[in-house]
């Protein structure tokens, strides 16, 4: 029985999260082969993916840092604690 | 290792990388700085734990993700935040036999020129925030912070088949969202 596209679309989506059976990869690849709608969905989740992953690295060196307050609270509160 | 042990060094050097950690995951800057707070208290009440194994800064967010995941998970209790796995929204994307019903075009655009665009980054925004809280929360700490899937699992208190679901009806969601408002396209 071929599945719909309801179902590739949720294993290509699975894909990003745990690693997919030996017959579910050969099920996608049949269906994607037949099917260009799938195929365009799974190339556009991919792009979603990398833009994801991009913005986290650049989210990450960005310079956010601590307020000179919270630092001086983190400071005292660790104080404290090494007093107690 | 003794300089290792100063814990004001440890605020200086990793503190600002750590709240970035948290900023990144819980995007309240408040709450990530009290986070980093919690966790290296914590780290320094349980200095002895530390073998030198990893690096200091490997272990101090290890460290600063349990109070994360905890943090998250009691949110998540305190507010009852279940919306998720009762509305289906698959049904408004495939027709009953399973085909698409919202035709995907592929996009064929640069991903990291979108990024740079504040207003491809507003219109990115405004799709996540259409999504359901808890699908939100578990897409972002996924794809936007990186997180495993069984961290998630435990923050969000869900299983991992649960994760499956939200992140595949995430990911349709927000392909439509962001094919109707931002890319065009092209149909094969």
């Amino acid at each position: 029985m071929k599945k719909g596209c309801d179902k590739i679309s949720h294993l290509l989506s699975d894909a990003f999260d745990r690693k997919l059976s030996w017959v579910e990869r050969i099920e996608v690849k049949i269906h994607l082969s037949m099917c260009s709608l799938c195929h365009s969905y799974a190339q556009n989740i991919n792009m979603m993916h990398d833009i994801f992953s991009y913005i986290r690295h650049t989210d990450m060196s960005e310079n956010s840092q601590l307020s000179k307050l919270k630092k001086l609270e983190i400071q005292k509160a660790l104080k404290d604690q090494c007093d107690d | 290792m003794i300089e290792a042990m100063n814990a004001e060094s440890w605020l200086n050097e990793h503190g600002d990388y750590l709240y970035r950690f948290a900023l990144s995951r819980l995007h309240d800057e408040d709450i990530a700085a009290d986070m980093v707070q919690e966790a290296l208290l914590a780290a320094w009440r349980g200095k002895e734990r530390f073998k030198g194994e990893s690096s200091l800064r490997t272990w101090l967010v290890s460290i600063l993700k349990h109070k994360i995941i905890d943090h998250i998970r009691k949110e998540i209790r305190q507010r009852k935040i279940n919306d998720a796995l009762e509305n289906d929204p698959s049904s408004q994307f495939f027709s009953k036999s399973g085909e698409w019903e919202m035709n995907p075009r592929t996009w064929y655009d640069d991903p990291e020129k979108c990024c740079d665009d504040l207003k491809f980054r507003l219109v990115l925004k405004e799709c996540l925030s259409r999504l359901p809280e808890k699908q939100r929360r578990v897409f972002e700490l996924r794809e936007l912070s990186g997180d495993d899937t069984e961290d998630i699992c435990k923050a969000c208190d869900i299983t991992s088949t649960n994760l499956h679901v939200l992140m595949y009806r995430a990911r349709l969601s927000l392909q439509t969202c962001l094919q109707k408002h931002w890319f065009r396209g092209s149909s094969t």
